[in-house]
């Protein structure tokens, strides 16, 4: 129980610091939201991304939004000393990595709640004919996204690397997210099949395995 | 071009690339044992040559000791 | 490893000839097929070399797990030599899939499942060998690059099933002929002897590399 009870505590934990400077929030919401006009722009204003292709912009959005956020709740850790600080505690390895993961979560959806709705409106994304499909897909995509993310960051900021980095590491490992997310958007969207189906089995297999996995080997992972 | 073209083209490229990999390799191993040859070989001429630095080193000790 | 001074060249030898066999009989042997033409024959040399790509990646991937295990040099001298040769086959595989591409369909490209998968898979582990140029301590390289072999293997099923969700352009399945049949043994008896080759070659590189204290 009490590492169910550390899990939330390091979540918060990240969460607090996040909450006084809202340095990476603000970053990443920013960031999201010029990536899809920026897009909306370079694609043209006549219409020729409309609708359910508005999901592909999301997801670069999301993407590169997503690498930066998950190198900066990591690097957190670099200052002061916080991250030895972190291990001598008597915390589990594993729920170190679920309570980043957790706090990265969190901030991933609030980037999201600001850059959807920019991105619906921006490309006349009609989201009535399955609003819960769009919300689950978007919401399992994002779960494994942070889920490599998080792994990763652990890896990657302990060094001192060049960025971008992070994100030549994590897309080519989320491709199954994307190809998967879109499959099933146009399923749902485009012939209105329902939400059950194999890309969202495919979603569902890639969170509980990389969760899995990045929980067994983050410990390796970390250096003070 | 043609479909006999294509399928060269294929064959072409894939035995080049593994030739010029499978090269580069042969060279990188010449270039290392040329290598250790010459450290075998510095290695071997360090224990024959006589310490001509000796006296050079020794001689500011000596002023020293002289000063002393 | 050490080897007897005249294995080597006896091995590269045969596997040239081998090599030069399989080559004519792929041109010579083994017919035109009737309603792709010429082009079909680059299947000889996709198919093992696809099949070996996989085989070369599950070296990498047990060598990675070795490392993390045991953390000893020799695994990553192993990953890494299983990577470079994964990235060299990988690229055949994808090159020649597009050639075939654009004679089969006019384009050089198509998001097809197969086409994809081989991208994808190029991609992962491309950004292995960049992985390692950018991180400096040895040590930390060698665990890095573990972990992430051992998390892209993962990914590889992830990645099958999803690009069997894009839309196929069209289904290829042929009749073999004996004569395309015993063709097509043979190249798949040739390319994990030159793919298994290349790793022990490469690994012996490293090794040497190690013990002479230089760059590799």
């Amino acid at each position: 129980m009490s590492q169910v009870a550390h899990i939330f505590q390091i979540a918060a934990k990240d969460l607090q610091i996040e909450a006084r400077s809202r340095q990476t929030i603000g970053l990443i919401i920013v960031l999201g939201v010029l990536i899809v006009v920026v897009l909306g722009l370079g694609l043209g204003t006549g219409g020729r991304v409309e609708g359910m292709r508005a999901t592909a912009i999301l997801w670069v959005a999301y993407l590169f939004g997503g690498a930066l956020c998950f190198e900066k709740t990591m690097a957190v850790e670099a200052y002061d000393g916080a991250l030895a600080g972190l291990m001598l505690a008597p915390v589990d390895r594993g729920s170190i990595y679920l309570g980043k993961l957790l706090a990265n979560l969190a901030l991933m959806l609030a980037m999201a709640l600001v850059v959807t709705p920019v991105g619906v409106v921006m490309f006349r994304f009609d989201l009535s004919v399955a609003p819960a499909g769009f919300i689950v897909v978007m919401a399992l995509s994002m779960l494994g996204f942070a889920a490599v993310g998080t792994l990763f960051a652990a890896a990657v900021t302990s060094s001192r690397l060049q960025g971008g980095l992070l994100a030549v590491l994590i897309f080519p490992l989320c491709l199954p997210l994307v190809i998967a997310s879109t499959q099933q958007m146009l399923g749902m969207f485009e012939e209105g099949r329902a939400l059950a189906g194999p890309g969202l089995g495919l979603l569902i297999a890639f969170d509980i395995i990389f969760i899995a996995a990045s929980w067994l080997v983050f410990e390796a992972l970390l250096e003070p | 071009m043609t479909g006999t073209g294509y399928a060269i083209l294929a064959y072409g490229i894939a035995l080049s690339m593994m030739l010029l990999y499978g090269l580069g390799m042969w060279r990188q191993r010449r270039k290392l044992l040329r290598r250790v040859q010459q450290a075998n070989g510095a290695a071997a001429a360090d224990a024959a040559a006589p310490p001509a630095r000796e006296p050079d080193r020794a001689s500011p000790a000596a002023t020293l000791t002289a000063a002393e | 490893m050490t080897f007897p001074r005249f294995l080597a060249p006896l091995f590269w030898g045969a596997t040239i000839a081998l090599l030069a066999g399989a080559l004519l009989m792929a041109v010579f042997y083994a017919p035109i097929e009737q309603t792709m033409g010429p082009v079909q024959k680059i299947f000889y040399l996709h198919m093992p070399v696809a099949l070996t790509t996989f085989a070369a990646c599950f070296v990498v991937f047990a060598a990675r797990i070795g490392y993390l295990w045991q953390r000893q040099p020799v695994w990553d001298d192993l990953a890494q030599a299983g990577d470079q040769v994964s990235v060299l086959f990988a690229s055949i595989v994808l090159i020649t899939g597009m050639i075939w591409a654009k004679q089969a369909w006019g384009h050089w490209w198509t998001w097809s499942p197969r086409l994809t998968f081989s991208l994808i898979l190029w991609l992962l582990y491309v950004v292995y060998l960049m992985v390692r140029q950018s991180i400096e301590s040895p040590d930390r390289r060698a665990l890095v690059c573990a972990v992430y072999g051992v998390i892209a293997f993962l990914d590889v099923p992830l990645v099958y099933f999803s690009t069997k969700l894009l839309p196929d352009v069209h289904p290829a399945s042929i009749e073999l002929a004996p004569e395309m049949r015993q063709t097509l043994l043979v190249w798949l008896l040739v390319a994990p002897i030159v793919c298994g080759g290349f790793i022990v070659a490469r690994y012996r590189l490293f090794r040497l590399a190690r013990a002479t204290g230089a760059q590799s």
